[in-house]
């Protein structure tokens, strides 16, 4: 996160800068990440992509979560054909081999970082919709929600402040995984060439690229790599770390040492 | 119907489907209530008693809409509440509360206590900002909680105190009517006797009409101004509290009544119980004529086919719906509601 906030005054030289004389040289001081093919410095462009990476897993598993938690919502709390034509639309949506569809996305609105966050966010919506389901149908059941609705509350209010907030835990640990994911994913589609364009870095593109120069410069993919694995890490962290935080019963034990 | 009635069914039904779904037509019935006439009067304590499963909740869900009826009728203050929507129905809920059985499923636990007692205020837009925040301070004390305590989560409370936050949050809109679904019977021993007492209090102080439903007999002769007895999703006795207590006119009642320790120990060793045989039929298949011949140690010939109405027996009030009092009913012949057919 503060890599990406501040990656212009951290990299210390353009991301396209080129220098022939300095190029596949292995990590040193100068360039701690080594340089590519074209003598691009990799520290640089790690860096800088790290923006481009988190801005499209953001947006992707934006769409997913605020699409599909609805969807499951309201499936899960009205039940009945609601649930039945939402969630076979779901399945259908689900059945298409995730890649597949990232790619028909793309395909009708052209690459660029957008459709690919768009791409990668309508393919995660229905593991959203069908987790937000699964735990809507517990909580709904309970009853300190049928105790909502005795004195009078709506079934916006009942879904906002009871059902949601309830039903919230396994959607953040499915955010964090899901971010983790979308990571991956954009690195796989500008991989495929079909999500961030060259020259923009991207940790996909630059894996890609680098896959060419494995045996003899391991560093231009060895670098990104570790990127991905450590936002990754840091997603489902983050996500562990937000549902801990959520629950009052934990914030009570953390503040104040049980009363 | 007398002004002084505040709630007041007829003939009311709750059938469940069994095994079907909305597409798919049901196997069966379940007959969760079947045909209560009952009339809960303004400002009186009625104890609901019965077995489980005989479908007391089910009963004071459907008077406060909080299930759908399938038959007969329902009023709240003279007005229909059977296809009640939208704003009225609101107003339904507001004038009509509930306490629920278990204080640590009732409460939100994301939703501190002011939030949770504030919930009403907030829905029918009663109080706002500070005198929101007063109103609940007022209310926690009028159950006997520290105003103090409105911050807090439910889980930093005992079952008791999570009671008196769910008791507050029924009472938080002003209502006329209060459900208890088997309010205390989920609190320790010690803490029922309080939590009894505080419904007593409140019960008089607000002038509140209260359904007391419990399976506790002694309680409910301790609260109840009458008591109603239910069996199969029907109520088979009720009368005064004194009457119903003492000198019950159903054998069911009897039954239920002879189960309950006396507090002397002379008159404990006195006692004598009458064992019911057999189980309780499943409401899928109630049976014909009067529901509790089954297990009914008088059983006699109408009650194979004659389903008993309530009749006034015993003392001023106290009705029973039993044939050893006089034949009153309807033949299972040419009254469809009486039959039942069993697979
Ligand atoms: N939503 C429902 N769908 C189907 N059957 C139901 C439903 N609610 C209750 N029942 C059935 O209706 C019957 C009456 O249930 P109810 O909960 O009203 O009994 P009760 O007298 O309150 O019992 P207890 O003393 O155990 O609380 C039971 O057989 C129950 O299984
Ligand atoms: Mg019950």
């Amino acid at each position: 996160m503060l890599v990406a906030v501040f990656d212009e005054t951290i990299a210390p030289q353009g991301p396209n800068e080129t220098s022939i004389p300095d190029r596949l040289q292995p990590p040193s001081w100068e360039h701690l990440f080594g340089t590519d093919d074209l003598g691009r410095d990799i520290f640089s462009r790690v860096v800088l992509g790290t923006g481009v990476s988190l801005r499209v897993g953001f947006l992707a598993v934006g769409i997913a979560l605020v699409i599909g938690t609805v969807v499951g919502l309201l499936a899960g709390f009205y039940g009945r054909w609601v649930d039945d034509v939402l969630m076979r639309f779901m399945d259908m949506l689900f059945a298409f081999p995730a890649v597949l569809l990232a790619i028909a996305v793309l395909a009708v609105r052209g690459p660029g970082s957008g459709n690919t966050a768009l791409a990668i966010g309508v393919v995660y919506i229905p593991v959203f919709a069908r987790v937000t389901r699964a735990s809507v149908l517990g909580v709904r059941e309970e009853v300190y929600v049928r105790a909502s609705r005795s004195v009078g509350a709506s079934d916006l209010r009942l879904l906002t402040r009871h059902v949601l907030p309830n039903a919230a835990p396994p959607i953040i640990v499915q955010t964090s995984i899901s971010l983790a994911f979308a990571v991956l994913a954009e690195a796989a589609l500008s991989f495929l060439g079909l999500g961030t364009q060259p020259p923009a870095p991207s940790w996909g593109r630059m894996l890609a690229e680098g896959r060419g120069f494995i045996q003899d410069a391991w560093w231009l993919a060895f670098f990104p790599g570790m990127a991905i694995f450590l936002t990754v890490l840091c997603f489902n962290l983050l996500g562990d770390g937000l549902r801990d935080v959520l629950d009052p019963r934990q914030r009570t034990l953390m503040a104040g040492g049980g009363r | 119907m007398s002004d002084d009635v505040l709630v007041s069914a007829r003939g009311l039904e709750v059938h469940f489907p069994i095994g079907g779904s909305y597409r798919k037509k049901a196997a069966g019935v379940l007959r969760a209530v079947d045909g209560v006439d009952l009339d809960i009067r303004r400002g009186e304590t009625l104890g609901l008693v019965g077995e489980s499963g005989c479908g007391k909740s089910t009963l004071g869900n459907a008077l406060l809409r909080l299930v759908p009826t399938t038959g007969g009728t329902l009023t709240f203050d003279g007005a229909d509440l059977t296809g009640l929507e939208g704003r009225r129905l609101k107003e339904l809920r507001r004038r009509a509360g509930m306490v629920f059985q278990d204080p640590f499923a009732s409460l939100d636990p994301r939703r501190t206590v002011a939030q949770t007692v504030g919930e009403p205020l907030e829905v029918h837009g009663l109080r706002k900002g500070r005198d929101k925040a007063a109103r609940v301070a007022e209310l926690l004390e009028l159950v006997g909680l520290d105003p103090g305590v409105a911050g807090r989560y439910p889980h930093e409370f005992s079952g008791g105190q999570r009671q008196r936050v769910g008791i507050a949050r029924a009472l938080a809109g002003e209502p006329d009517f209060l459900v208890c679904d088997e309010a205390i019977a989920s609190l320790d021993v010690s803490v029922q006797a309080q939590v009894l007492n505080l419904l007593r209090r409140l019960q008089r102080q607000l002038g509140l009409t209260l359904l007391f439903i419990s399976h506790d007999l002694s309680a409910v002769r301790h609260i109840s101004d009458r008591i109603a007895v239910m069996y199969l999703g029907r109520i088979v006795e009720i009368g005064p509290a004194e009457a119903v207590g003492t000198d019950p006119q159903m054998p069911y009642t009897q039954a239920l009544l002879s189960a309950v320790p006396l507090p002397h120990p002379a008159l404990e060793r006195e006692r004598k119980r009458i064992v019911l045989s057999g189980d309780v039929p499943s409401p899928a298949a109630v049976p014909s004529g009067c529901r509790f011949r089954t297990r009914c140690p008088h059983v006699f010939e109408p009650c194979d086919d004659v389903d008993p109405a309530l009749q006034p027996v015993g003392a001023p009030g106290q009705q029973a719906a039993c044939h050893l009092h006089g034949i009153v009913g309807t033949p299972a012949t040419d009254a469809p509601e009486g039959i039942t057919a069993t697979p």
